[in-house]
């Protein structure tokens, strides 16, 4: 079963739990976790095989924190230093894990790397998307700034990112990537772009001017290794 | 209380401690349980043959399963310099097309011979993707017999797949062109390109293809194809994308339409007009190789004669059936009643079923026409559809228990599902980027099930690097249980794309160990030492050689002169299971040649510089291996040195 990962922050620490073999798994990360910091802690604590309640947790973590270090420490002697195992923290359990630090990012480390896409990383993160989008594509990614999901009421943005709504936040999320790679100077006025979820874009073009859907503009485009991210101010919601 | 949060905390660390040592989690197997299935012990055979096509090293490639060994190449549209496929004398013209001599082909996908939807495992049959061919391997020998060239089609890719009873191999064409190689404008492709759908027969005794009659189709793109089975055996099932008919930038072009098409050929029925005389009978030139195994040479003839059946004309054996944005796979289920197509963009797999389609037909339930040919409506052809079954399915494969295996490339997975309900039952993660999948016998009536193996199109990071360029990585999974199982990852060479596996006992007992010398009819053999000589035709000069352990006979040869073609024709005299000889000359401009027992081959060579040249044998067939060499001197072109040749003192003059 692919790890799922579940975070708390208690004191300042925050605790990410991998879901392993039948384990929750727990390493401690000091900091703050800049993409999942719009998860509720309420949301994410459903502890269930050994029932270890977070006030159990409260109280032993400083001492697990450390015989933690310990173990990490010397368990694998063949491994980078165990503050930089932990990969990074939006990883899946497939390609997107896949350590490489020469190639062109995809459109996903993009994503990742933008200080203005939080909200978008971690929906792409709840809904299990990671390492599709670290995948060959190649793709083209509408990415909704944090300001455009803000535009969306609070309550829908939250209910999506609840583990039930999980497909409804996929579907949305789906309808963000077209299979190909769609630079704007491909976008031809009355195009449609069928999307991942088989619902299409509508592209408008009028003497340069690029609206999809009516109303969303595109703010820049990143080239990325399996494709492209069109950076823009709103979320697009696919017709019902 | 405490207690309980100790012993919890302890088994926290070690967890950690063990998955901190996993670079990859859970995506390593569980390792004891994985080493005793896939573990295939020192001296034992493994279970299945798996037969792997090639993708760009144009052959096929022979793994055991479940260990994942590799245990041989076999060498079909690419030349193979280790044993000397296209480049010895004999084996050339299996490269003939009427392109010239073509040393390389792209090739996709395979088919193990059936009698009744069940593998007879008789031949092996393997498309060339780039210039349209199908190639036939004896899969006792396990060497290639036959390629047909397949005329008016322009890369062969939906190809090449059967009728139950190998009535019929199929060549979908993946690019339509103009008729006649006609010089027309790209962009009236609507108007002048058409697609060519080709069915090849089968000789039910000798396996000898011949192209019976080709479809004319609209212009588009013909992907993948299978044969009905059961209650639809009578019909093949083609996917075509780019019903746009789009001639540029196919990535956005080729994905307007909401629905591409299943063509379902009542190939049946085309028979009839065939035989009927119907159709049309054109001309075109197409090379037809066929290699003998008495001769252990192979010919070129050189067909003409095409039969053309135009669906617009002739009616009743071709409908399509809308199908979810630009399928790919079009698999047909072991009880022939469904086909599951894979729009590989599509969120969602659609399952036609084979009785409504029927039902439609007769119903007349059409949704206009596409180009002439009547499209069949949706829902009324519809099984269902497989809801969220994962990102960019490909493939589908079958077990025997009514549940179908499907490739999903962009969610990197393979996911579970079964026919009739078409409930996701379970998914596993592949790594990565999974093209095509096999179950043994998944294409069959009763497939042998027990594994599913994934071939993947991106390998990163899950083998030691070598470089950029990576072999490709394949994982085995038992699906002997309700949940898939990784239980083995194996790198495969080439570029596999479909592959399929026959259980060892069909094939181990009949495979050939050595050829026999006395059947041999080859035009230069020496049947024996005292065979051997050296003739002159003009500047041919014709070595009738021989070799056996451990010595060429003859194995000096002077006489030759600046200039000169010199035939080596080397008959390895040996009776003896694996001892094959080889043989190379220094300054050889082709590849050496291996001989297996009882075989003869040749390689040519010019003498283009005077003096006294080595040669040797290249496999290490004894213990006097390294003394098996010899000389041939090359005098200047008027030279009055004579024609002489032996081994040991018995020089012939």
């Amino acid at each position: 079963m692919a790890p799922e990962t579940i975070w708390c922050n208690k004191k300042g620490y925050w605790f990410e739990g991998y879901w392993l073999e039948g384990y929750w798994l727990f390493t401690i990360r000091n900091g703050v976790n800049p993409l999942t910091s719009n998860l509720q802690t309420s949301d994410l604590l459903t502890l269930n095989l050994l029932t270890i309640k977070i006030e159990i947790m409260k109280r032993l973590y400083k001492i697990l924190m450390a015989l933690f270090a310990i173990v990490l420490a010397f368990s694998c002697t063949d491994s980078a230093p165990a503050s930089d195992k932990t990969v990074d923290a939006a990883a899946g359990p497939g390609q997107s894990a896949v350590q490489d630090d020469q190639s062109q990012k995809n459109v996903l480390q993009i994503a990742i790397g933008s200080p203005n896409h939080k909200t978008l990383v971690a929906a792409v993160q709840a809904a299990g998307l990671v390492d599709a989008l670290a995948n060959a594509g190649p793709f083209t990614v509408f990415a909704p700034t944090d300001e455009a999901f803000a535009k969306l009421p609070k309550e829908t943005l939250d209910n999506l990112m609840k583990p039930e709504n999980k497909n409804a936040l996929s579907d949305i999320l789906e309808y963000h990537v077209y299979v190909g790679v769609i630079k704007t100077d491909l976008m031809r006025d009355g195009q449609k772009l069928n999307q991942v979820n088989l619902k299409n874009v509508e592209v408008s073009n009028k003497d340069g001017k690029i609206l999809l859907n009516g109303s969303v503009n595109i703010l820049a485009s990143v080239p990325a290794s399996n494709g492209i991210v069109h950076v823009v101010d709103g979320v697009l919601l696919p017709p019902e | 209380m405490k207690k309980i949060l100790l012993f919890t905390g302890a088994l926290l660390l070690v967890v950690a401690a063990l998955y901190q040592c996993k670079t990859k989690g859970a995506a390593t197997a569980s390792a004891t349980d994985a080493a005793e299935k896939a573990y295939v012990a020192p001296g034992t055979y493994d279970e299945f043959y798996n037969f792997v096509s090639g993708g760009f090293n144009g052959n096929i490639s022979v793994y055991g399963l479940p260990s994942g060994r590799l245990l041989r190449i076999i060498p079909a549209f690419s030349v193979f310099p280790e044993n000397g496929y296209g480049y010895s004398e004999e084996t050339k013209a299996m490269l003939n097309t009427s392109y010239g001599w073509l040393p390389w082909d792209d090739q996709h996908h395979i088919s193990i011979s059936e009698t009744d939807g069940l593998q007879d495992a008789r031949w092996l049959f393997g498309n060339a993707n780039n210039t349209p061919r199908i190639a036939r391997v004896d899969l006792s020998t396990f060497r290639t017999v036959e390629i047909l060239e397949i005329p008016n089609a322009g890369g062969n890719h939906s190809s090449p797949f059967i009728t139950e009873n190998t009535e019929y191999v199929v060549a979908g064409t993946r690019f339509s062109i103009p008729m006649e190689e006609k010089d027309v404008a790209i962009d009236s492709y609507k108007e002048n390109f058409k697609g060519t759908l080709s069915f090849v027969s089968v000789d039910p005794q000798s396996g000898r293809m011949k192209l019976a009659f080709q479809v004319l189709m609209p212009g588009m793109d013909f992907d993948l194809a299978r044969g009905g089975r059961g209650p639809s055996k009578d019909w093949m099932f083609f996917s075509c994308y780019n019903s746009e008919q789009a001639n540029t930038l196919l990535e956005v072009n080729a994905s307007q339409n909401d629905k591409d098409f299943i063509t379902a050929i009542n190939w049946r029925k085309a028979e009839e007009y065939m035989k009927a005389g119907k159709g049309r009978r054109s001309t075109s030139r197409y090379a037809h190789n066929t290699y003998s195994e008495e001769t252990h040479s192979a010919t070129t003839t050189w067909e003409t004669e095409v039969l053309t059946l135009d669906p617009t004309e002739l009616k009743d054996f071709v409908y399509l059936m809308p199908c979810p944005k630009s399928p790919h796979g079009c698999d047909v289920d072991p009880t022939g009643k469904y086909i599951a197509a894979s729009g590989k963009l599509a969120a969602v797999i659609p399952v036609f079923s084979f009785d409504k389609m029927l039902k439609a037909i007769e119903d007349r339930a059409f949704d206009g026409e596409y180009n002439g040919l009547p499209v069949l409506k949706y829902d009324a052809v519809l099984h269902g559809e497989v809801q969220k079954p994962g990102l960019g399915p490909l493939h589908t494969e079958f077990d025997a228990n009514g549940n179908a295996y499907t490739s999903m490339f962009v969610s990197s997975e393979i996911v579970k599902w079964n026919v009739e309900s078409l409930e996701v039952l379970d998914r596993v993660p592949t790594y990565y980027s999974i093209g095509h999948l096999c179950v043994p016998g998944g294409d069959t009536k009763k497939p042998w099930g027990k594994y599913v193996i994934a071939y993947n199109k991106i390998t990163k990071d899950r083998f030691l690097p070598t470089g950029p360029e990576l072999t490709q990585s394949a994982q085995l999974y038992d699906i002997s249980g309700d949940k898939m199982k990784l239980i083995l990852d194996f790198p495969t060479i080439g570029e596999p794309h479909y592959a399929n596996a026959v259980p060892a006992d069909m094939i181990k007992d009949k495979s050939v160990k050595i050829y026999k010398l006395e059947e041999n009819q080859h035009p230069y053999v020496a049947k024996g030492e005292k065979e051997t000589k050296v003739t002159r035709q003009g500047n041919q000069v014709h070595v009738y050689m021989t070799a056996i352990r451990s010595h060429l006979t003859p194995d000096n040869i002077e006489g030759v002169k600046l200039g000169d073609d010199v035939y080596f024709h080397v008959t390895n005299l040996e009776q003896d299971w694996d001892i094959p000889h080889g043989f190379t000359i220094r300054g050889s401009k082709t590849s050496e040649i291996l001989v297996m027992p009882g075989e003869t081959q040749t390689l040519y060579w010019k003498a283009e510089q005077l003096g006294v040249v080595p040669f040797y044998c290249t496999d290490f067939c004894s213990a006097l291996h390294q003394e098996m060499q010899g000389y041939i001197r090359v005098s200047p072109a008027g030279s009055n040195v004579p024609l002489k040749y032996g081994t040991g003192d018995d020089m012939v003059q």
